[in-house]
């Protein structure tokens, strides 16, 4: 392999940074550090938070829901956002903190690494948290409009009781929505990567 | 299975099985009902991906290989 090979199978960083044979730098490794002990403090500030305290993710939420499904979401101190006909609420549970947290680290691990230079990666590292927020709440707008469609039209699942369809269709667009994220993701970094 | 779904993947059963395990939630049974939920529904997924993808690697005729291209 001559050296106009190697450059192009292994890209240098001309911002000075050595890169190792894996393509993993110093600085992807303190990027992705900072990013752990960002999403393990969101983890365990948010642990026990309340309605008012994950606003930020359960309103636009809740707005959009009632956007989508025409259904009025109303709220209610420290519970979360009513549908009073339905008798369904958002509350702290489906914030969908947890699927922030996973979009941080899934892009923040695919893709930090990925820009050669160092300008490039912490670009995409301020990045990464509005990426991350839109696609949550994209994901959870679609996972609950989906709950209050299934409840509106009386769908049950046989041997399988309401709770566990609840959470089975979480699983479900949870992971699909982290699936086309990380695709879209790596489609827009392709065009913006040498 | 490649990367872009391997990495999501791996990420999704860290944070959702992972770490409540080492935040010690595996002395509750809740836990277990919720990881068998979480387990049974990824690998539901999964031979979806794979099904489909099988599909499209064995489409022999042209048409059949301009369905799996369109709608797959």
């Amino acid at each position: 392999m001559n050296a106009a090979q190697l450059e192009r199978t292994a890209p240098l960083d001309r911002s000075g940074g050595a890169v190792a044979r894996a393509g993993v730098t110093m600085a992807d490794v303190a990027l992705l550090a900072v990013l752990v002990a960002l999403a393990a403090t969101l983890k365990h500030c948010y642990s026990n938070a309340n309605a008012e305290e994950l606003g930020w993710l359960l309103e636009p939420a809740a707005r959009a829901v009632a956007r989508v499904t025409g259904e009025p979401f109303v709220h209610e101190a420290r519970v979360g956002f009513v549908a009073e006909r339905l008798s369904i609420v958002v509350a702290p549970a489906c914030s969908g903190l947890n699927f922030f947290v996973i979009a941080l680290l899934t892009l923040g691990i695919g893709f930090v690494p990925r820009f050669p230079r160092s300008i490039g990666k912490i670009l995409c590292f301020v990045t990464i948290p509005v990426f991350a927020y839109a696609a949550t709440l994209s994901a959870n707008t679609v996972r609950i409009a989906a709950a209050v469609g299934l409840h509106r039209a009386g769908v049950q699942v046989p041997f399988v009781s309401p709770a566990a369809a609840h959470r089975a269709l979480g699983v479900v667009v949870y992971l699909a929505s982290l699936w086309i994220l990380y695709l879209a993701t790596e489609a827009a970094v392709r065009r913006v990567t040498p | 299975m490649n990367r872009a779904m391997l990495l999501p993947l791996a990420v999704y059963l860290g944070v959702t099985l992972l770490v409540p395990i080492l935040n010690g939630a595996a002395t509750h049974v809740e836990f277990w009902i919720h990881a068998a939920e979480v387990v049974i529904v990824t690998a539901a997924l999964l031979a979806m991906r794979v099904g489909i993808a099988r599909i499209k690697r064995t489409a022999t005729t042209p048409r059949d290989a301009k369905f799996a291209k369109d709608f797959l």
